[in-house]
């Protein structure tokens, strides 16, 4: 998924093509893989380099990755611009699996299950707010697009938090392995 | 007798909201309170400060476990105290005479609320790190839905549309922030330390 996203980051930052116009293709190349990567390399300093012998939890990393391989999929497509809802569903489809991911590598840490719902919708009610203050600081400070901001803020920040909740809820009902690291937090009261 | 011995904090500050709300809805003449919706607010904050209280006691109900728990009163006066802040800030004038008075607001009711949630919710739940974590999301996702509201009430009617979105984005940062900082401190203050 890293493999093909970069490629695809990379021959979107070469192509002319009209939907790739104006969408800062250099800094995506540069971003995309980075922000990809946080989540496995948290993982490997927190648990992987403490414990040999613990599994990656790959389907938690693919779920975080998805959302950028999505993102670039749906350019490649033209599907922001030729579906009028396609950024909507992007802000719900991805943040529900963004947080699925980080969901199942929480999961191990959280007793009752239930935290897990307000746990991850608050993550992702987060992310969301740090994205629109991202859009904020990039364009609409400056006055771009500043007209229509407010509603489609409000609702962005609404669609990916509801996103996030239901992989709260999804997390909860996926099996959890309690693994080594997370047992001796628990075991030391949780500290850590 | 000895578990109830708190309780006397949330009920004083419970009185004293309902008193202040009480004196803006009836007692004619006092321009600060005048279109200002302290009819509804009269219904409304009651009826929220006291939601997590019941919840509180309706969950202990469900789990024989926790039965015989004493109720976190403190964590119960943190929850109430933001709506008691709101109508005295009413009462004296404080909105139009101190200009950072709205923002103040934003911030340290979050830290109040969420900080009384984070007590009842996350610190017997969670290890430390990730309390700060839950906390800071759950402001946000409360500052989510207060923006919202705003909308959906006033906004959306074309009231103050033209410097909504700075204000709002504003908003969600001050509340969230202090929802971090109320995260800070509940994962700070630790498992053992008494906050019943």
């Amino acid at each position: 998924m890293l493999a093909l996203t970069v490629a695809g980051l990379f021959a979107a930052s070469q192509s002319t093509a009209d939907q790739f116009a104006d969408k800062a293709w250099s800094l995506r190349l540069v971003a995309y893989p980075l922000l990809m990567l946080v989540a496995p390399t948290i993982w490997w300093f927190a648990v992987g380099r403490r414990d040999r012998s613990s599994r990656p939890p790959a389907l938690a990393f693919t779920l975080i990755m998805a959302p950028f391989l999505s993102d670039l999929t749906a350019n490649w497509l033209d599907l922001f611009r030729s579906v009028d809802w396609w950024d909507d569903l992007s802000h719900f489809a991805h943040w529900l699996l963004l947080c699925w991911g980080i969901g199942l590598l929480l999961a191990p840490h959280v007793r009752p299950r239930w935290v897990l719902v307000p746990l991850i919708a608050g993550i992702g009610a987060l992310l969301a707010l740090g994205w629109e203050l991202g859009e904020w600081y990039a364009f609409i400070r400056h006055g771009k697009e500043a007209s229509g901001a407010y509603q489609d803020t409000l609702g962005d920040l609404t669609l990916g938090t509801s996103g996030a909740l239901l992989a709260g809820v999804l997390t909860t009902l996926a099996p959890t392995t309690v693994t080594t690291t997370a047992r001796a937090q628990r075991g030391r009261g949780g500290d850590s | 007798m000895t578990r109830h011995r708190q309780a006397w904090l949330p009920a004083l500050i419970l009185v004293a909201t309902v008193a202040q709300l009480a004196v803006a809805e009836f007692v004619p003449g006092i321009e600060r309170f005048e279109g200002k919706a302290f009819g509804a607010r009269l219904l409304a904050y009651p009826a929220l400060m006291l939601l997590v209280p019941a919840l509180w006691w309706l969950a202990r109900r469900r789990d024989q476990s926790t039965s015989q728990q004493a109720a976190p009163y403190n964590a119960f006066a943190l929850v109430m105290l933001p709506f008691g802040v709101d109508v005295t800030g009413n009462t004296f004038d404080l909105y139009d005479r101190i200009v950072v008075w709205d923002d103040l607001n934003h911030f340290v009711n979050w830290a109040l609320l969420c900080g009384g949630l984070g007590l009842i919710l996350f610190r017997a739940a969670l290890p430390r790190w990730l309390i700060v974590f839950a906390v800071t999301g759950l402001g946000a996702i409360l500052a989510i839905g207060w923006e919202v509201g705003e909308w959906f009430t006033f906004i959306r009617h074309g009231t103050e549309i033209e410097t909504a979105y700075e204000d709002t984005l504003g908003d969600l940062v001050l509340g969230t922030c202090g929802a971090f900082l109320a995260g800070l401190l509940v994962a700070g203050a630790g498992r053992s330390s008494d906050v019943t």
